[in-house]
């Protein structure tokens, strides 16, 4: 009877949400679990399950599983709006749940935060456990990707199949009595030589403690390695990117034998990662490789996540990437120091929820890549927010000169100080919880400077 | 001079390498010296003038202590004759006698009558405000998941606002001749120019600290919020 009322309430909590125009992504989740505190555990869900986990690009391989699963005309529930912790998760599920004690989807593909996984995984029994990577994130919550791993362990089915990275050395270490596929991408040749990353979490072998040696470290602990010492290496992979075609954004994954033609939702290397684990999930799902890479055609991107415009005739970017999250704001800020031309970079990470009642701890700057800027094309920094000025500092000691960096606390104040004249490309790298902020000054910055095309 | 980071590999949490790079850019004469595991510590060579070591994780913690085991009455004695330390987040609790994490216990170097108490599921987090013996002022933050437990040592700040060594404890972090170690994390010398400025005078430097004009900027922001009551420690 509980559980009824739970899913009576909470999909009526769900529907006047929505009857206001609201998301519902957490809410009636919130009223469910306080009806019935075991009502994840009990209530119907579908028959499969995919679990997404990991620090970065869950969100985007959820949502391009769970794309993808629709195209082959599989009914399909899904969280792809991010709602990834217990109540999210419940939120979700309800909507696809029958007054009658039914669950209408055939799969749900469903996006589970790290910290969730206790929560989540013994209430779900997920048949496949999808794992992206494992990198620093939040240190209030996260503490450090080797605590993570060990969390997820503790949580992990011993009936479930996990997909994971093997070029991922502390991903790839999840719950080693767990049956697992792993997937990895080979060395290209475009792509650069690492940068010296700040962050590294993987100096020593696993094994027995000696320094490894990479045989080829794309960023951060992303690569692959041997230990002299002991012979460790990464683990061999059962699916492996070989080739990447970046103009037709497109893959060849080899699998069991076989070479197939992949699409890929965008060209970023995270963005190929996030390609090669969704089609990876697909086919341990039970596709064939032909199916899985025909139900990823078409697939993009959240549009959320990567923006592009125009200001003052130049080209605009906005990037999302999460802060507190050194690695992800890193890829970012390698992504802006590839790029061709002289640059402009206005950076939205200031963690305003924190600040609402607090003071954000920024040391999570510091593992930040920023030295990439230090060169001459990264002609102006503006860093917006109310620890600007530590922003400014951590900036100064990456290099780049004071006269570069601007630091103001809003974004009206950022369109003052904005030298568009002195740069070929502009970017906007923001926080997850920055959207709204980095929407304002993109057509601030538009209004100002006009928004034709880029030249 | 030689500046020393014990352990890069494994003390670099929580943005605490910035503690070293920051050094480095205050002393660009000094000369770096990198003590990777199994290599012999400088300072046990009396030729250091700061060992810096960072946030570990709790394997990184195990290694350490594994690794500095071999030298257990040596780093007593260079610390009794004056070796200059600073050990910031966990890689102070090395050097105590344990390190309790549920039923488990980690047994430490034993060289200081301090303890650790993990309680990793449940972290601390917050800013923190407060003098150390000197009278300098503090800002700087916390995020940890030990607390530790101190009481014959001398402590490195006393708190105004936010944690202690442990809940209903103001003394923060330890002293012991020349050794501080602190949980604060900012990380502390980027975070607070005037603390910074009085380390490297004592270590017999005359440099200022790097970026100072802005670093005291930043800093001033800092302690006008820390000090507002209204601002929460933690969210």
């Amino acid at each position: 009877m509980r559980l009824f009322f739970a899913i009576l309430l909470g999909k009526m909590t769900r529907g006047l949400l929505r009857l206001f125009g609201r998301s519902a992504t957490q809410a009636p989740g919130v009223v469910a679990l306080k009806i019935c505190p075991d009502v994840l555990q009990r209530m119907p869900k579908p028959a499969k399950i995919i679990a997404v986990t990991g620090t970065n690009g869950k969100t985007t391989v959820t949502n391009l599983i769970a794309e993808a699963l629709t195209a082959t005309g599989r009914k399909v529930i899904s969280n792809s709006r991010g709602a990834n912790i217990q109540t999210g998760v419940i939120a979700a599920l309800l909507a696809d749940v029958t007054l009658t004690g039914r669950s209408r989807s055939d799969v749900a593909v469903l996006e589970c935060d790290e910290r969730s996984s206790r929560l989540l995984y013994p209430a779900l029994r997920p048949q496949l456990i999808v794992v992206t990577n494992l990198f620093r994130d939040s240190l209030r919550r996260n503490a450090h990707p080797e605590y993570i791993r060990d969390f997820i362990t503790s949580a992990v089915p011993e009936d479930a199949v996990l997909v994971l990275n093997a070029d991922d050395a502390i991903a790839s270490a999840i719950a080693p009595q767990v049956k697992r596929v792993y997937y990895s991408f080979d060395k290209q040749d475009y792509e650069p030589q690492a940068w010296d990353n700040i962050v590294n979490d993987v100096r020593l072998c696993p094994s027995c403690h000696q320094p490894i040696v990479w045989d080829m470290r794309r960023y951060h602990h992303i690569g692959r390695f041997h230990c002299p010492h002991c012979g460790y290496q990464s683990p061999e992979a059962d699916y492996r990117l070989t080739k990447v075609d970046r103009n037709l954004l497109t893959a060849v994954i080899e699998c069991h034998g076989t070479a197939v033609n992949f699409p890929l939702c965008d060209g970023a290397v995270y963005n190929i990662y996030d390609s090669l684990t969704a089609a990876a999930a697909l086919m341990e799902f039970g596709l064939t490789p032909q199916q899985a890479a025909d139900s990823l055609q078409g697939v993009r991107v959240v549009a959320s996540r990567l923006v592009h415009g125009a200001v003052a005739g130049r080209p605009l970017d906005a990037i999302m990437a999460k802060g507190f999250n050194s690695v992800a704001v890193s890829r970012s800020v390698q992504q802006v120091a590839e790029a061709p031309g002289r640059k402009a970079v206005f950076l939205l990470f200031d963690d305003l929820f924190c600040e609402k009642t607090s003071s954000e701890n920024i040391s999570w700057i510091y593992d930040v890549d920023y030295e990439q800027w230090a060169a001459d094309d990264v002609v102006q920094v503006v860093a917006i927010g109310p620890r600007c000025a530590d922003s400014k500092l951590r900036l100064m000691m990456a290099g780049i000169p004071a006269g570069r960096i601007m630091a103001v606390r809003t974004t009206q104040q950022a369109l003052n100080v904005f030298e568009p004249q002195r740069c070929d490309r502009i970017y906007v790298l923001f926080d997850l919880y920055r959207q709204t902020d980095m929407e304002r000054l993109v057509a601030q910055l538009q209004q100002r400077y006009g928004q034709e095309a880029a030249r | 001079m030689k500046i020393e980071y014990l352990y890069p590999e494994l003390g670099n949490l929580f943005g605490d390498s910035g503690n070293f790079r920051y050094l480095r850019l205050c002393l660009p004469q000094a000369q770096a010296v990198m003590t990777h595991l199994g290599d012999k510590p400088a300072f046990l060579k009396g030729d250091a003038a700061l060992t810096y070591c960072g946030s570990m994780t709790e394997d990184g913690q195990s290694l350490a202590i594994r690794a500095l085991s071999a030298y257990g009455p040596d780093i007593r004695k260079a610390i009794d004759t004056g070796a200059r330390m600073l050990f910031t987040g966990n890689a102070m609790e090395l050097f105590g006698t344990a390190i309790t994490d549920g039923d488990r216990t980690v047994a430490g170097l034993g060289l200081m009558p301090l303890t650790a108490q993990r309680h990793l599921d449940s972290r601390t987090n917050g800013f923190f405000l407060g003098p150390t013996a000197d009278g300098i002022m503090l800002t700087a933050f916390t995020s940890r998941g030990s607390d530790i437990t101190a009481d014959d040592m001398a402590p490195f700040a006393t708190s105004q606002r936010g944690y202690g060594r442990h809940p209903g404890d103001s003394r923060e972090g330890v002293v012991d001749h020349n050794f501080i170690g602190t949980n604060l994390l900012g990380p502390l010398l980027a975070l607070n120019p005037d603390f910074t400025a009085g380390l490297l005078k004592a270590m017999g430097s005359d440099a200022a600290p790097a970026f100072l004009d802005q670093a005291r900027q930043a800093y001033a922001l800092r302690l006008n919020e820390f000090s507002n009551p209204k601002v929460a420690i933690d969210e």
